[in-house]
């Protein structure tokens, strides 16, 4: 190989690459045309591209672009980095600015929220006209239940006796219970709520001519999950566990709210202890007309078309317990609400206060189910209402719990 | 690339990624995820690490789209992402090979798992392909490949890699003088 020789071979590389200027080309064809040699490099770098451009990267199963691509865009979804987003635009940066201002609205409305529920004095205080028409005896408060109404019942009341007065007052209210249909007249738009008076923040409005929501508070401020159903028109104070048959609702700080078309009946019941003695739920009715300043005029055109119940001449009495079979172990006193119908069939128990224990609640219930009872009278004639039984379970002396303490009637 | 019929022009899907339209780019991995795999299989020589490879592609794709430059083809800027990231990876290994292989001649050296059954006539080939595209060192295999797989120009890798040409014109001729070695037995007897 001569110098040209060398030359040109220095030229070939380029030459098959198609890199040389025109000049060069004529040259090395040129010099292809009578040297073997130089043919063969050429051909031999050729053949080297053509075997590398023939063997084809493996082509993977079809499903696998789509999995790609799925990978990818997961990542590109999930991924945390902010590295990994694509620059923002000017139309980002504006949808970012409204979505932190829209998280720092929702924060603030939790705040306010938050904070009435933790305070309930502060609702309380909203109504503290109302307050003192609560502190009448019961009989006064409770309105007759043809009414529907729900009454009243303060913490401090003896009727409820289970934690002392509050230091603040107004901060008593533990369950607000916005309204309850009247049993007997269902079709009927029943008055005034507190939760329509006071709406709770973050609740529809209710509609016209429905009963809104209840609202509860767990009286020790304690968040927990429980039940709400219950017949009652009736005010009270439930402690403990009941069973729940309608609808659950949850509660993050103890305060309830419940659908409309579940307020006709009412029963409270959590499924955790109580945190302390005592501690547990007052029903508050919203509605009161004999102790509401100004009720609606719905409330008054209902009221004034339609006669008030009047109070039995003689409340409902027990006659008979059933025998204890069966009695858990555990001993203590559920003070029980019977509501006890005209023909003394029993068509609803709550439980008032619990004993503390949720077996000796539901055998009391249980057993008062099973009891026979002597209605009330009222204008002459058997009517409906509601009797307070304590029902105690004392396992070493069954025969001295076998009967009732200070068995008391509400209507 | 000429777009088919009815197929939204590239840069009408980048414009909508940019907006924050996932969508789109999915539509841009449709159509280009054989492509990069191709590049990334060529550099990477085994399917796992050019799948990889093409993944992070994309992702880098996605994050700089805000940055890409319409005088572009979406291809080419592809392109130069998925060279970039195999080279990144193939710096990072050999970074970390701390003991090399016996009978090393001192260049970096790969050695890979050939894929799993390879079937068909030309199994043996690719097998040996490999094995010889992985014994090159990885900047002559970049050059090589993007020559004749990719068929850029010399001034085209040189600005891809940010090498002067004279050096992609050495690079490839060793690589070249080296493959003929490697893979005598498939071409033309001297």
């Amino acid at each position: 190989m001569n110098d040209r020789c060398k030359d040109i071979h220095g030229l070939l590389d380029r030459y098959i690459d198609g890199e040389l200027p025109t000049g060069d080309v004529e040259r090395v064809e040129a010099h292809l045309s009578g040297c073997a040699e130089a043919r063969r490099e050429v051909d031999e770098l050729r053949a080297l591209h053509a075997l590398v451009r023939q063997v084809e990267p493996p082509e993977p199963a079809e499903h696998f672009w789509d999995w790609q691509r799925m990978r990818v865009l997961r990542h590109l979804r999930t991924g945390r980095r902010r590295s990994e987003r694509p620059e923002p635009r000017p139309a980002f940066a504006w949808l970012r600015l409204a979505t932190v201002a829209g998280g720092l609205m929702v924060v603030a409305i939790v705040a306010v929220v938050g904070w009435r529920l933790v305070l309930p004095g502060s609702i309380d205080s909203l109504v503290a006209p109302k307050e003192p028409a609560l502190d009448r005896p019961r009989a006064q408060e409770r309105p007759a239940p043809a009414t529907g109404a729900t009454a009243v019942k303060k913490s401090e009341s003896p009727a409820v006796g289970t934690r002392p007065a509050p230091a603040v007052p107004g901060q008593a209210a533990t369950i607000e219970a916005g309204t309850a249909r009247d049993e007997d007249r269902p079709e009927e738009p029943k008055a005034t709520s507190l939760a329509e008076s006071r709406p709770v923040p973050g609740q529809p409005a209710p509609e016209p001519g429905r009963v809104p929501v209840l609202e509860l508070q767990s009286e020790d401020g304690a968040g927990s999950t429980g039940s709400i159903e219950g017949a009652g028109t009736e005010p009270g104070v439930l402690y403990g566990q009941a069973s729940s048959r309608r609808r659950s609702v949850r509660s993050t700080a103890g305060r309830w709210v419940v659908p409309s078309e579940s307020a006709d009946t009412l029963r409270v019941s959590r499924r955790s202890r109580p945190s302390r003695p005592g501690a547990g739920f007052v029903v508050r009715s919203a509605e009161r007309p004999e102790v509401s300043p100004a009720p609606p005029p719905a409330e008054s055109e209902a009221s004034a078309s339609k006669p008030r119940p009047t109070l039995p001449d003689s409340p409902a009495e027990l006659i008979d317990l059933p025998s204890r079979e069966n009695a858990p172990d555990d001993s203590g006193t559920t003070v029980l609400r019977v509501r006890v119908e005209a023909s003394g069939a029993v068509s609803n128990v709550l439980v008032k206060r619990s004993s503390g224990s949720k077996v000796v609640d539901d055998f009391a219930v249980r057993l008062a189910r099973k009891g026979r009872y002597r209605p009330a009278i009222g204008a002459g004639q058997p009517v409906a209402a509601w009797l307070d039984l304590p029902v105690t379970n004392q396992p070493a002396k069954p025969s001295r719990s076998d009967r009732p303490e200070q068995p008391g009637q509400d209507q | 690339m000429a777009e088919p019929e009815g197929r939204p022009a590239d840069l009408d899907l980048i414009r909508r990624v940019q907006s924050g339209d996932t969508a789109a780019f999915d539509e841009l991995m449709q159509r280009y995820s054989r492509s990069v795999y191709k590049v990334t299989y060529s550099l990477m020589r085994s399917h796992a690490d050019a799948d990889d490879a093409t993944q992070e592609t994309f992702i880098r794709a996605f994050r700089a789209i805000g940055h890409y430059d319409s005088t572009w083809r979406f291809y080419t800027w592809l392109r130069r992402i998925a060279v970039n990231v195999c080279l990144n990876e193939l710096k990072r290994r050999n970074r970390f090979r701390l003991v090399p292989l016996p009978q090393s001649d001192g260049e970096a050296e790969c050695v890979d798992v050939p894929d799993p059954n390879p079937t068909g006539v030309d199994a043996t080939l690719r097998r040996d392909l490999d094995a010889a595209l992985g014994r090159l060192p990885d900047d002559q295999r970049a050059v090589f490949v993007l020559r004749v797989n990719e068929e850029l120009s010399y001034n085209e890798i040189s600005e891809l890699l940010r090498i002067p040409v004279g050096t992609v014109m050495s690079r490839l001729n060793r690589a070249r003088t080296k493959l003929r070695e490697l893979l005598r037995e498939y071409l033309p007897r001297k």
